[in-house]
């Protein structure tokens, strides 16, 4: 049996290491924490408290009293519409990336990439233009349609590493053995690329849920969570624990997601960027 | 087995020539090892000849039978690919009874768990058709076990990493 010995060099260099990843999940889950924090103070005590307060759930009920709930399952509602879109849409379009040679393979590729190149403020003017003009403004459809210039990019690309790391020889393997192309593409091939497709999957939920600038231009009684909170923003005062209730509540889904499926998210991230 | 003979046979991957005019003629019961340097064609002329891949031009036929038109299924060919091409999802047993649920053989679920125990057996991998992760060894003797034993395959190929065999 081999047995390892820990320098003293080894194990101060783990607890650096250690401390460095510590204050970096800090910071990064700091704005997540002081949101729940705000969430639960009072207003009389927003601005005069840091950490040490009354904590109340009087804004929770308060956001919940009002007709959030039906921005929040709006949101669900086109979020999940637009990743499933997306899914159907993409998977085949990643498989073809992945597998054919076309004239302007790599051109398309790279305009596809390029919508989450722009940002949503340049185009929303023209898109604000014709969705009036087809009748799209203010509907589910409208807005599903608008997410896949968020979704369909993220999952097209994802899932086109996943495709290229399979081997043809598994795709030839299977049609000589007698199955079709579309049952070697369903038996096949997507269970190979499952955990892509959870990661792209989960990736694209999380960009279609946080969507502001669209739903807040291109719908009015569509409206979505994002976009909803905006209103404790009163001509008066700013209903700060009750922005923050309601981006807590917004948020829940995604940290929920994110927490179940998170092997399958490392995993899913992580397996088509190695190769060989 | 089966007489193969191919005619003619081209094949371009854009401008990218894959074989030009290749012509073999491979009597039945023949044992033929293809070697070749990287990118001489060996691989490609086992595709055309398994119809993996469609020639520009060129005939293939497999027992005096023109296959040109027939999928690679129809062309009751058994190939054991480079990689192994297994399927990573299954396990062994799985694996082996993968091509014998395809729509091609059509066998019963009795027949099928038959014929795997049988090679498996065979190929003394019986203890592994529970297992997802086996041995690389073990994995090309399931495949080449299957290539030569589910019903009477008119051609073998294997595609190995320094030579071509066409077992007919």
């Amino acid at each position: 049996m081999i047995q390892r010995t820990h320098s003293p060099l080894a194990v101060v260099g783990k607890t650096i290491q250690m401390l460095l990843l510590l204050a970096y999940a800090l910071f990064a889950l700091f704005p997540l924490l002081w949101m729940v924090i705000m969430s639960l103070k009072p207003d009389s005590q927003m601005l005069t408290t840091t950490f040490i307060f009354t904590p109340t759930l009087e804004n929770y009920a308060t956001v919940l009293r009002s007709d959030y709930t039906r921005f929040f399952f709006n949101n669900l509602i086109v979020s999940v519409s637009a990743v499933l879109v997306s899914l159907v849409v993409g998977v085949p379009a990643a498989y073809a990336l992945a597998r054919f040679q076309f004239k302007l393979k790599e051109d398309i590729a790279f305009t596809i990439l390029s919508f989450r190149f722009a940002p949503e403020i340049l185009v929303i003017l023209p898109l604000y233009l014709i969705y009036q003009r087809l009748g799209l403004y203010d509907t589910y459809l409208g807005l599903i349609w608008v997410y896949q210039l968020i979704t369909l990019p993220l999952l097209i690309w994802i899932l086109r590493g996943f495709f290229e790391d399979i081997s043809p020889d598994i795709e030839a393997a299977a049609q000589l053995d007698g199955y079709s192309w579309w049952r070697v593409f369903l038996q096949v091939l997507l269970p190979l690329v499952k955990p892509g497709l959870v990661a792209a999957g989960l990736l694209c939920f999380i960009f279609a849920w946080n969507a502001f600038t669209f739903p807040l231009l291109l719908s009015n009684n569509v409206q979505t969570s994002t976009v909803i909170a905006l209103r404790y923003l009163a001509s008066d005062t700013v209903h700060y624990g009750q922005v923050a209730a309601a981006a807590a509540i917004s948020a829940l889904p995604e940290v929920v997601l994110a927490l179940l499926i998170q092997k399958h998210l490392v995993r899913g991230l992580s397996f088509g960027a190695v190769k060989g | 087995m089966a007489s193969i003979q191919i005619t003619g046979l081209t094949k371009f991957y854009g401008k990218r020539r894959g074989v030009e005019n290749v012509s073999l003629d491979i009597p039945d019961q023949e044992f033929l090892t293809v070697f070749g340097p990287a990118g001489a064609g060996k691989t490609t002329t086992l595709n055309l000849i398994a119809g993996i891949v469609t020639p520009n031009q060129g005939s293939v036929r497999i027992g005096n039978r023109v296959v040109d038109s027939l999928e690679p299924a129809d062309r009751n060919v058994a190939m054991v690919f480079e990689s192994y091409a297994l399927y990573p999802q299954l396990t062994v047993y799985q694996n082996m009874a993968f091509p014998l649920k395809s729509p091609k053989h059509r066998l019963r679920t009795e027949e099928i768990e038959r014929r795997v125990r049988h090679f498996a057996r065979m190929l003394k991998i019986d203890h592994l058709l529970k297992s997802a992760d086996p041995s690389i060894e073990q994995w090309a003797k399931t495949k080449d076990g299957l290539g030569s034993g589910t019903g009477a395959a008119a051609g073998r190929i294997s595609d190995g990493r320094t030579a071509q065999s066409l077992g007919c």
